[in-house]
């Protein structure tokens, strides 16, 4: 079947979803931009809304046991792109293991899950988990990881520095990667379980950025950081892990820039409604007319092809290469959405307290974290171009 | 990844969802269309330029298959596929040769007007005659260039006006693309037979962009296809010039915006198939969207080809001279673009 329609109860989850993200998430956001965070007591009321982030896996695991159909990617893409159009920070803020929750479920033992999922419904506060990999000499380039792991006795010792993790600082616990033998690139990988407290792991600078502010980002530090074996995921499969982890959340991320793309369509077609140019004939105002349009169009295309990544990883279809064409395209897309719609607002779209001032700082990253435009690039066309050889 | 987790147990529950696979009889049809198109269109390509047009056993082939008219009406005789079936056996077609596929479509825009806009008599009495006749040619005048205008019986003007005969076309021998129906100029001197309801034009041009945009998809895979190969083939500084990603990263961008674009036309025809609101919104969108990445696709096909992709040795150069033709005709690249920003749609838009 090729279809692009959602049932009614798909309907009512995005309607839903929608009706919060305008009358609770969008009320807060710039206040939380300009805080560095949201405010715990909304976090807490997030969480006991069921939403949750990164439960992803746990969901598929109870449909597993009623043996109902696959769809979880499909509903997370619509749900992801509804709570992004709240606010993008809002949805890296989202209680719940996070992007370390698929590492934990691929790699992880039963009891494995058990023991790292359930922290986050034990009780009613704003839990967190957390994905170390990148390092400040190892961005794009995952392989060269320095950050090493060495056994003694029961326990491993990890030693390094990871940057740039989404709510590290306050996580419950973070999967690290790190390398038994740097000079033997992949294969050494293994991938960790830390959790906060665990000796000689410690939070360093969080940081500041240009957009997602109310965002945790922090600097992690690894300084003969003792972990039991019963914390390390799988056995030699940390770089599978970390990449099988992306065929799922790329799509999510690319479903979160459509999102904020149109957010800012939105807004700016509206802006331009309101002042008239939509109707306008001066060659400007239909040159913003055709811009508008063209955006909106470029982000139907993103949509669906976020949509046919998610059906595939619901159907067990290998996606690498579908999952980096809508992440390098949505964002891509997303971004030029948001300079669109800056542009047709002129200074009004530059003002501070415009929401589409934050749109455009937020989404740039969208073409940096979870692969850069060109890793994605690199993905897509290593499966295109299948008959060379070491490329 | 947020996802409704506890407070929504509906996982189950769904009944329509979002999916990507053509059915197993649309998959019969897609396969049939690709064997025909791959054996009889792709090796005689050049052939078919070079004598301006699709031989009569190529057409009786086609027509033998039941391709001809197939979305056309059930209760006439027609196979009666879905828009969205069509758009899967267009690109197809138009993967193998797409001036062979314009050209094959003997009732082509000018039928889908006689359907949106005629009496069932009226209906009965145009299409049924492409039922029997694998020679029968219908032609849509829409400005002074009409494609398959010289070899058609009948002829369908921009104001809905039928013609049964009493016009003449003279072709253009020296033509940019899609060799098979040179542009002709159609001189009419007999008085139309009909004039079909007034928005049935209208329709035709939204309906047929489907179609186009699914052959853009088609010609825009066989170019990207072929540049593909050259690239993993072609040597140059020692290694083949896949391993540049000068060459690679463009070929993802050619990958990316194919399937975009095939999306964005599945959804359209889709929307029209159930009759939705935002059908005519959405084949505007996805015509403009196939055009766009068509003329990207089939022109970067020639710059990774270099010099041999200028050369008539490699077909890209044919295909990317075929994808202008293919963005003037029906609804035009910037009718579809102008109707999309502003809701507003003129035909004389799709003329000038």
């Amino acid at each position: 079947m090729i279809d692009f329609e959602l049932d009614e109860t798909l309907q009512g989850v995005r309607d839903m979803l929608h009706w919060f993200a305008e009358s609770e998430v969008r009320p807060v956001a710039l206040a939380a931009d300009r805080a560095h965070a949201f405010p715990d007591a909304f976090l807490r009321k997030v969480k006991e809304m069921g939403i949750s982030m990164g439960a992803l896996s746990r969901a598929e695991d109870e449909q597993k046991q009623r043996k109902g159909p696959k769809t979880v990617n499909r509903v997370a893409a619509i749900a992801s792109e509804e709570l992004a159009w709240g606010d993008g920070a809002f949805m890296l803020s989202v209680p719940g293991p996070g992007l370390g929750g698929p590492p934990v479920q691929f790699l992880g033992t039963p009891e494995q899950k058990e023991r790292f999922f359930t922290v986050f419904t034990k009780d009613a506060e704003a839990r967190y988990g957390a994905y170390g990999l990148t390092e400040p000499g190892a961005g794009s380039d995952v392989a060269s990881i320095r950050t090493t792991c060495r056994r003694e006795g029961p326990d491993w010792i990890l030693d390094g520095a990871k940057c740039f993790i989404t709510n590290g600082g306050r996580a419950e616990w973070v999967v690290i990667f790190a390398t038994s033998d740097p000079s033997r690139g992949r294969e050494a990988h293994r991938a960790f379980v830390v959790e906060k407290g665990t000796p000689g792991f410690r939070v360093g600078k969080i940081e500041k950025k240009m957009g997602l502010r109310a965002s945790e980002t922090a600097e992690l530090i690894l300084e003969g950081c003792r972990v039991p074996d019963a914390n390390a995921l799988g056995t030699n499969e940390g770089f599978l892990g970390a990449m099988k982890t992306f065929d799922t959340t790329r799509p999510m991320v690319a479903a979160m820039a459509v999102g904020i793309g149109r957010a800012a369509i939105e807004r700016s077609t509206q802006f331009a409604r309101d002042s008239g140019l939509l109707k306008a004939t001066s060659m400007r105002a239909r040159l913003i007319a055709d811009q508008l349009a063209t955006a909106e169009r470029k982000l139907e295309v993103a949509r669906l092809l976020t949509w046919r990544a998610s059906w595939m990883a619901d159907e067990g279809k290998p996606n690498a290469r579908e999952a980096s064409m809508c992440k390098a395209y949505a964002a891509q897309s997303a971004l030029e959405a948001c300079t669109v719609a800056i542009t047709a607002m002129g200074a009004a779209g530059c003002a501070g307290d415009s929401l589409v001032e934050k749109w455009f700082r937020d989404i740039k990253v969208f073409d940096i974290f979870e692969g850069t435009g060109q890793i994605q690039r690199i993905v897509i066309s290593k499966r295109l171009l299948e008959g060379l050889k070491g490329f | 990844m947020a996802e409704v987790h506890s407070s929504i147990r509906t996982w189950d529950t769904f009944k329509s969802m979002i999916a990507f696979s053509p059915e197993e009889d649309e998959q019969l049809l897609v396969d049939s269309a690709r064997a025909f198109a791959q054996t009889r269109l792709r090796p005689r390509l050049r052939a078919f330029e070079e004598a301006r047009g699709v031989p009569d056993d190529v057409r009786r082939a086609f027509h033998e298959l039941g391709l001809v008219g197939m979305d056309l009406p059930v209760e006439l005789g027609f196979a009666g596929v879905s828009l969205t079936t069509r758009a899967l056996a267009e690109e197809e077609l138009a993967a193998a040769d797409l001036g062979a596929c314009v050209a094959l479509d003997a009732t082509g825009l000018a039928g889908e007007a006689i359907r949106a806009g005629g009496t069932p008599e009226q209906r009965k009495r145009w299409l049924s005659p492409f039922l029997d006749d694998p020679l029968q040619r219908a032609a849509m005048k829409l400005d002074d260039a009409v494609l398959g205008g010289a070899r058609a019986q009948l002829l369908v003007t921009a104001d809905g006006s039928v013609y049964e005969g009493g016009f003449t076309g003279v072709e253009d021998r020296d033509v940019l693309g899609i060799a098979e129906l040179p542009p002709a100029k159609v001189n009419i001197s007999g008085a139309a037979s009909a004039k079909l309801a007034s928005d049935g034009v209208r329709s035709a041009l939204f309906r047929y962009a489907g179609v186009n945009a699914a052959r853009a998809v088609g010609c825009a895979r066989a170019a990207f296809e072929h540049a593909r190969r050259y690239a993993e083939e072609r040597t140059a500084f020692g290694k083949p010039i896949g391993h540049f990603q000068a060459i690679a990263f463009l070929l993802a961008d050619m990958a990316m915006e194919i399937d975009g674009a095939r999306l964005l036309t599945w959804r359209a025809c889709r929307a029209l198939d159930r009759g939705a609101a935002d059908a005519e919104r959405s084949l505007a969108q996805a015509a403009a969207q196939a055009r766009d990445m068509l003329a990207f696709v089939t022109s970067n096909a020639v710059q990774i080809l270099g010099g041999a992709g200028y050369v008539q040795d490699h077909p890209v150069e044919k295909w990317m001279r075929d994808a202008r033709v293919l963005a003037a005709y029906g609804l035009t690249a910037d009718a579809a673009r102008a109707f999309a920003a502003s809701g507003e749609f003129e035909i004389g838009e799709v003329l000038s």
